[in-house]
């Protein structure tokens, strides 16, 4: 019971907070980069280098970067609570490199006939353009550093892909069908984080995004990934009407 | 002497970065079957492993320099094929990486095939092909250990599968056929019932390991 009155309580004070307020718009530019990491079956045409037996496979898993920056209006409903949304624009960088001289990619088979070809490295990379909406709830008034707390989703929507393969062989003039998938679709990472901002009117804000998966979409249907992300952000807020606290 | 110098130098660095000969298909790559670790998983990459249950214990692929090999008879049209192995007993837990051995263990099936497949970019042929082995015109033998070659004439049931063969091209040039199948067999041997069960293969044959 105790618990019930508490929670009823905090979230009163909270909803009182939120209409006490001044109401003001604020521009936002951001920065961030994430990391993935990756597990060996997204490449499903590498042939094994090592047995499992010696706990890996011979070639590095995709490690995949995320870099983006995008332009967000932010609504404050009040000091602490505020709504965003906008246009961001996300490049992810992905590569598999052999730890050895070169690792077997096969190509489609026609036929009986397959065909290895030896690899040193092959790299993706994709561009998305994003719509987030995020929610943040600052924890304490502005105007001095300040923590705070952020989570959303970005609609992501792939725009351009580009594979580039390094070959590892001896005779000039082979040239390899290889075909990497292109990247998703359609992603949308759901994704909370933690920072920190300074300044009064116009302010600076860093913060930490917490390991997040990333729903995706392809030409057949839509999952998960498993692969979990994590990162960091900075950003630089332009506020308009907000009153010097 | 500087001159000597460079030669030396370039000559190294010649050997150093000269392309590796490509001959590390042959070898064997032994993946973990997901759901019994003591056999390697069913595959069609050529990673020149096999497996099998046998009774209690385990006859599986145990880095022997020539795993496998085949041989075309002409004479009578049929085809052999030989799996050099072991006997393992079974492991612990899946973190151990190697089981004991109990001894070399060698399976060859001869059988008859309807075409001519002398040479090893034919073995295309026995894709999808299914075999009974209790046809009296495939014969089975067994080498267990130091003792002689014994053909198994009690074979209760048994079964060959050539799931898929192909033909590896690798940098567009031939290299080997991958023969990826499943095996089964029951027999009787000097009065003891004697089986294997769960069997795959995935065997890389070059033109050497093709007679």
């Amino acid at each position: 019971m105790k618990k019930c009155i508490y929670l009823t309580a905090m979230l009163l004070s909270i909803a009182s907070s939120s209409f006490a307020g001044n109401h003001y718009w604020a521009m936002n530019t951001s920065v961030g980069v994430n990391f993935f990491g990756t597990t060996d079956k997204d490449m499903d045409n590498i042939r094994a280098y090592q047995s499992s037996r010696d706990y890996q496979y011979g070639w590095d898993p995709k490690v995949a970067t995320s870099f983006h920056f995008g332009f967000t209006p932010e609504y404050y409903i009040n000091n602490r609570i505020s709504l965003s949304t906008g246009l961001r624009l996300t490049n992810t960088w992905s590569k598999y490199e052999s730890r050895y001289d070169f690792f077997y990619y096969k190509t489609e088979s026609e036929g009986y006939n397959t065909y290895y070809y030896t690899v040193r490295s092959i790299s993706q990379s994709n561009t998305y353009v994003g719509i987030p909406l995020e929610f943040r709830f600052t924890i304490r008034g502005s105007g001095r550093p300040t923590p705070y707390i952020r989570a959303g989703a970005t609609f992501n929507f792939r725009c351009t892909t580009a594979t580039k393969t390094n070959m590892y062989h001896c005779e000039p003039g082979i040239k390899a069908d290889i075909k990497i998938p292109d990247g998703d679709n359609f992603t949308m990472p759901v994704y909370a984080a933690a920072g920190i901002q300074i300044g009064r009117k116009n302010s600076f804000c860093a913060e930490f995004v917490f390991p997040y998966i990333v729903a995706v979409g392809t030409m057949t249907g839509f999952g998960f990934s498993d692969n979990l992300g994590g990162g960091f952000q900075i950003s630089y807020q332009f506020a308009k009407n907000k009153s010097e606290e | 002497m500087k001159k000597q110098l460079a030669i030396i130098c370039m000559a190294a660095i010649s050997i150093i970065t000269a392309c590796d000969t490509d001959d590390s298909i042959d070898r064997s790559i032994w993946i973990n079957d997901s759901e019994d670790y003591n056999l390697p998983e069913y595959s069609e990459w050529g990673y020149n492993t096999f497996g099998a249950k046998m009774g209690r214990n385990y006859f599986v692929s145990c880095w022997h320099e020539n795993p496998c090999i085949m041989e075309w008879h002409n004479s009578d049209k049929t085809l052999e094929l030989t799996m050099n192995g072991c006997q393992k007993y079974k492991k612990n837990s899946s973190y151990d990486s190697y089981a004991a051995t109990k001894e070399d263990v060698s399976l060859t099936i001869i059988f008859p095939c309807d075409s001519v497949i002398n040479n090893c970019k034919k073995l295309y042929l026995l894709n999808g092909k299914n075999f009974d082995l209790t046809d009296p015109d495939i014969k089975v033998l067994v080498k267990r250990g130091d003792n002689l070659q014994e053909a198994i004439t009690d074979i209760r049931s048994g079964e060959l599968h050539f799931k898929r063969v192909q033909i590896l091209y690798v940098n567009d040039r031939f290299e080997e056929a991958i023969v990826s199948g499943t095996f089964d067999i029951r027999y009787v041997s000097n009065g003891e019932k004697t089986w294997l069960s769960d069997g795959r293969f995935d065997l890389g044959i070059t033109p050497d390991l093709f007679w």
